[in-house]
């Protein structure tokens, strides 16, 4: 009895060392790209700028509703590093909180869409060539027939144009794509022999998905959802910058282009601001995706 | 006899068929979801269409005339069958049928994107093979710049810097619009470099390809530089072989072997990329249409969205939809004469 339980208990430790054993090696994977590590760096700096927005930003009070037309239209200086807008407004202060904005947007998309895509992915996988996979693969099909800018816009129009909306609208065109990618690798894995064996021993079809399938394909999924965080990055921008996403005072990136871009060529410094932002936003996520590629792939 | 049945069996297991006509059922899918979200939305479509000062007894009798107080599935059915005799409705912001609309406004936007597929194909296979024959050269590491580049800058940003470098700080490129004031040619295709041409206006023809330049770059320099690195990828690999070694060791020219025998083999797993990335184009030219006063869909579709003119939003969904699905699909089919194996589903 006693010694049982003490294998058991070697046998918990000796899986402990091994999962910490891994997480170092992914870490060591992970770091030896040296542009992978650039992206977390960059990622990090953008989230605490964003988390902490209001302390910060030089002038918090300017990223909403702020008029001053004694700074109007004022060029990059020390005071304001990427000028003034043509309400007065420091544009740094609103590209700061225009990065909290993109981040709430991708964490609500993103975790909405991460799980909703993968469990239907993973049924219509499980089930191939049952009624399952073809109710949820026609459906996906559906959305993935049309450009997702587009039908994300007109949902935008159609509802109501505000942020609120334009997550909607994003939320609803991006679980497709996830779960055709969850599909495609279940119905590989579903052939497998370990599959096979749960089965036979009459796990139930549950647990086989969730604890046999799901944590082989994690890593994939993973990557896809941070290489992703770039396209909504993207598409939320469009949006914006179209006039169907954030309405103006919102402090938004693609926003901010929009209403900068009237006073394009001769204002010039008006656009730098947001764009860049913008730039530097899918690029961390860009650099982070690529890295945790690599960690995946290594295992 | 025999041979028939197998002609039609094999187009019945040939995949890009099951696959065109999985894609048409999607299209209907789609109608169905952004009809119903349509209907479904608070606001009552006739007195929208109308105005808030129309007597209530038209605003009935209008409703009527649309099958608006009857069920939802009934309205879908007789759109449907209007939809199959190419009406769509008045649309609320030009007061026309929407599909006259879109007639009017898409040619802009398929001559943009035959541009942009020309340079981003063009593009891609020079840059991709030039980068990928030799890799570690300064052009394989500015790619490898450029491509991070492409994809952190949205189309509409290589637009806004384009425009600011080459037409106002340089000058050389006119900013907006298809054609220079003063210059007019006469609508046969909508096409204006076709019908420039095809009228003999050589100047119109110029004028119009000088237009077209910075928005074409803008929407094909972020796709063409993710292109070209896969191509590249896929090159390396395939440099390394023995038959590009027999190939050298038999004095055979060096951009011979690079632009045809490796570059054949290369090609294939780029060009699905490179087709979603063209079909993709009809929603990116939003971005970059607007930038550049661009007389094409986007210019319709914002108006219409911006005015929440249900039947215009419609329109330009269904047209979109059309024109991803179909040019995926010729898409397919240009794979399946490049790579024999995909011409039949896996046994």
């Amino acid at each position: 009895m006693s010694n049982t339980s003490k294998d058991l208990i070697f046998v918990l430790k000796k899986e402990k060392e091994m999962k910490r054993e891994r997480l170092k090696r992914a870490w060591f994977r992970f770091k030896r790209s040296k542009l992978a590590l650039t992206g977390l760096i960059l990622f990090s700096a953008l989230l605490v700028m964003a988390v902490f927005a209001e302390s910060v930003t030089p002038y918090p009070k300017h990223a909403e509703t702020y008029v001053n037309f004694k700074m109007r239209f004022h060029p990059p200086d020390l005071n304001h590093l990427l000028g003034t807008d043509h309400l007065g407004r420091d544009i740094l202060t609103r590209v700061i909180f225009g990065f909290r904005l993109a981040f709430i947007m991708i964490g609500i998309v993103i975790s909405i869409v991460l799980p909703v895509g993968t469990v239907l992915g993973l049924v219509a996988g499980y089930y191939k060539g049952r009624w399952p996979d073809y109710a949820v693969m026609r459906f996906a099909d559906v959305f993935v027939s049309i450009p997702p800018l587009i039908l994300a816009l007109s949902i935008c129009a159609i509802l109501e144009p505000n942020i609120v909306n334009a997550m909607i609208a994003v939320t609803l065109m991006w679980w497709p794509w996830y779960t055709r990618m969850v599909y495609s690798m279940t119905s590989a894995i579903r052939d497998e022999p370990y599959v096979w064996a749960a089965r036979a021993l009459g796990v139930r079809d549950v647990s086989i998905m969730f604890k046999e399938i799901l944590p082989n394909i994690l890593g994939p999924v993973l990557t896809k959802a941070t290489l992703d965080a770039a396209w909504v990055i993207l598409i939320g921008s469009a949006i914006s910058f179209l006039g169907l996403g954030a309405q103006p005072p919102t402090p938004d990136l693609g926003t901010m282009v929009s209403e900068y871009m009237v006073y394009f060529p001769r204002y010039w410094w008006m656009i730098i601001g947001p764009t860049l932002g913008i730039a530097v936003l899918i690029m961390a996520f860009n650099l982070l995706g690529d890295g945790l590629r690599e960690v995946f792939a290594g295992e | 006899m025999k041979s028939r049945f197998n002609v039609l069996k094999s187009v019945y297991e040939n995949t890009v068929f099951r696959r065109a006509v999985l894609s048409l059922l999607s299209l209907l899918g789609l109608s169905l979801i952004i009809f119903t979200l349509a209907r479904i939305v608070p606001g009552d479509p006739a007195r929208m269409a109308l105005g808030p000062r129309a007597p209530e007894e038209i605003v009935q009798k209008y409703r009527e005339m649309l099958h608006l107080n009857e069920p939802i599935y009934v309205q879908y059915y007789y759109w449907l069958t209007n939809l199959f005799q190419g009406k769509l409705g008045i649309s609320l912001t030009s007061f026309r049928e929407v599909s006259v609309d879109i007639a009017e406004f898409l040619p802009a936007t398929l001559e943009l994107m035959l541009f942009v597929a020309i340079i981003q194909i063009a593009g891609t296979l020079i840059l991709g093979t030039l980068s990928g024959s030799k890799p570690g050269s300064i052009l394989d590491g500015a790619l490898r710049v450029f491509t991070y580049v492409g994809i952190c800058v949205p189309a509409f940003v290589w637009g806004l810097i384009l425009q600011f470098i080459f037409s106002y700080v340089v000058g050389v490129f006119p900013a907006t619009e298809r054609l220079s004031p003063g210059i007019t040619v006469p609508r046969i295709t909508g096409l204006v470099t076709v019908d420039a041409l095809a009228t003999g206006n050589f100047r119109a023809f110029v004028d119009a390809l000088w237009h077209l330049i910075l928005p074409s770059l803008a929407l094909a320099l972020g796709a063409m530089a993710q292109e070209a690195r896969i191509l590249r990828s896929a090159m390396v690999e395939n440099i390394n072989k023995d038959y590009v070694l027999t190939l050298l060791s038999h004095g055979i020219p060096g951009y011979r072997i690079y632009f045809k025998y490796a570059l054949k083999p290369s090609v294939a797993s780029t060009i699905p990329v490179i087709g979603l990335d063209i079909a993709s184009l009809i929603a990116n030219a939003f971005m970059v249409e607007v930038i550049f006063n661009w007389p094409g869909i986007s210019k319709f579709g914002i108006t219409a969205m911006l005015k929440k003119d249900l039947n215009g939003i419609v329109g330009v969904v269904l047209m979109a939809g059309l024109i991803y699905t179909v040019t995926n699909v010729i898409v397919d089919l240009i794979l399946t004469i490049i790579d024999p194996r995909l011409r039949y589903g896996e046994k």
